[in-house]
């Protein structure tokens, strides 16, 4: 064996090296699992979604245009959803992690009803807006300004995660006294080929108005 | 056993009764949110009961919405609760009646209201004065609980006519929301295999080039 032809193998075998230490590197990236709730944060079994203090009397109409959550580090913009073929809600278009919308032809945050807003878990490459939202604990507080210049204040009364299968449409999108909101990202079990196989849904009811 | 005549008298009374309420739901519902709402289907509306006072429930009143509504939009208990689909964008950060940042729109409209309701489509367009009413999106069918009308306060009446539009169904969300692909879940194993595999065939190799290039340049010195 020449000189020549030992220099090419080795500069193949340390090609083959590289690129297995990058493929390596790339496929056990740090990818955990996003927080889900503890079954302390759920409401109390058998009541219905109640709101765990007196709710402020509710505001009128207006545009949501951002949501802060210290708890979890969220403060991102909103945007206006629609409703897919199959009646569920559309999720905010991919390709900004730092991005939300709520229900547009539905109830706007601080109104009486249920307003419904959603953001991603995560996209392919890693954690999206809503990827906290799980660790979510009864109280923490939710703020959303509003196009009129008021900021609607909610505390959070409980924090679930429900199978796809069995989403409890009424229990999480149904009519409320109060003014009432409801946050929805990806949750529950996670596999490759099916994704993710729930929702968690955080249950909030506004408190106040700054 | 039953005589033939009471039996067609039977019959014909139930068909009445059916062409009587069939005649009188669909106004009623006109512009409802399509959700099952048992107590609307007996208030057919009539205009000639609206504006009195004891035939309390807004929805004999119905108006596009705004049936409950005193016309200035500043009264109690005219915003009924909502459920999704219920507020009409078209209104949104429409003119505040009341003209006090932060004060309650209506202080007194909840207070006799319990968790948790389960009707659909209830409205929360009440307290928008001259609010342009959507179709479609179903505002000011559902009944207002009487604890929602201020004692004694007297309806507008409807105008004669006026029907709600019909609806294009149920507007709010149902299922699940699909919001994430998982790129944050778990590690690529098949990733990790091939590239295990890889470093390791590499490993092998060097070490197989490195004894041939010690062979072949110590024969040589």
């Amino acid at each position: 064996m020449d000189r020549a032809t030992l220099r090419a193998r080795a500069w193949l075998v340390g090609i083959a090296a590289l690129c297995g230490t990058w493929l390596v590197h790339n496929g056990a990236a740090v990818r955990t699992e996003a927080p889900q709730p503890s079954a302390a944060e759920a409401f109390t079994a058998g009541a219905g979604p109640r709101p765990a203090t007196r709710a402020a009397d509710p505001l009128r109409p207006s545009v949501p245009v951002r949501i802060r959550i210290a708890a979890i580090g969220v403060d991102a913009p909103m945007t206006g959803l629609g409703l897919g073929p199959d009646g569920s809600l559309d999720a905010p278009p991919e390709g900004d992690r730092n991005l939300t919308g709520w229900y547009e032809g539905g109830t706007p945050p601080g109104t009486r009803g249920t307003a419904v807003v959603a953001g991603h878990v995560d996209d392919a490459e890693g954690p999206s807006v809503f990827y906290s939202l799980g660790s979510l604990k009864k109280g923490a507080e939710v703020e959303v300004d509003r196009r009129d210049g008021r900021t609607a204040v909610f505390a959070v009364d409980a924090v679930e995660v429900y199978e796809n299968d069995t989403f409890p449409d009424e229990r999480v999108y149904g009519a409320t006294p109060d003014a009432s909101l409801r946050l929805i990202t990806c949750g529950g079990g996670y596999t490759r080929e099916t994704g993710y196989q729930g929702n968690v849904v955080v249950y909030a009811h506004l408190t106040g108005v700054r | 056993m039953r005589s033939p005549a009471r039996l067609v008298t039977g019959t014909a009374a139930a068909a009445l009764t059916a062409a009587a309420l069939g005649l009188a739901i669909p106004s009623a519902h006109a512009d409802g949110l399509g959700g099952p709402e048992p107590t609307v289907a007996t208030a057919a509306p009539d205009p000639a009961d609206c504006g009195s006072a004891d035939t309390a429930p807004a929805v004999t009143c119905d108006s596009g919405g705004v049936a409950a509504d005193d016309p200035g939009g500043t009264e109690d208990g005219v915003d009924p609760p909502a459920g999704l689909g219920a507020e009409d964008p078209d209104a949104l950060d429409g003119p505040d009646p009341a003209g006090e940042p932060g004060a309650p729109d209506d202080p007194a409209a909840e207070s006799e209201l319990s968790w948790p309701r389960t009707e659909e489509g209830g409205t929360g367009t009440g307290d928008e004065a001259g609010a342009v009413q959507r179709p479609g999106t179903g505002t000011g069918t559902r009944p207002a609980p009487p604890s929602e009308t201020a004692p004694g306060s007297a309806e507008p009446p409807v105008p004669p006519g006026h029907r709600p539009t019909p609806t294009a169904g149920p507007s709010r969300p149902s299922g699940h929301v699909g919001t994430g692909v998982g790129g944050s879940a778990a590690p690529d194993t098949a990733q990790l295999a091939t590239g295990a595999g890889l470093v390791a065939a590499a490993a092998v190799a060097g070490v197989l080039l490195l004894r041939r290039s010690r062979r072949a340049y110590g024969t040589r010195r």
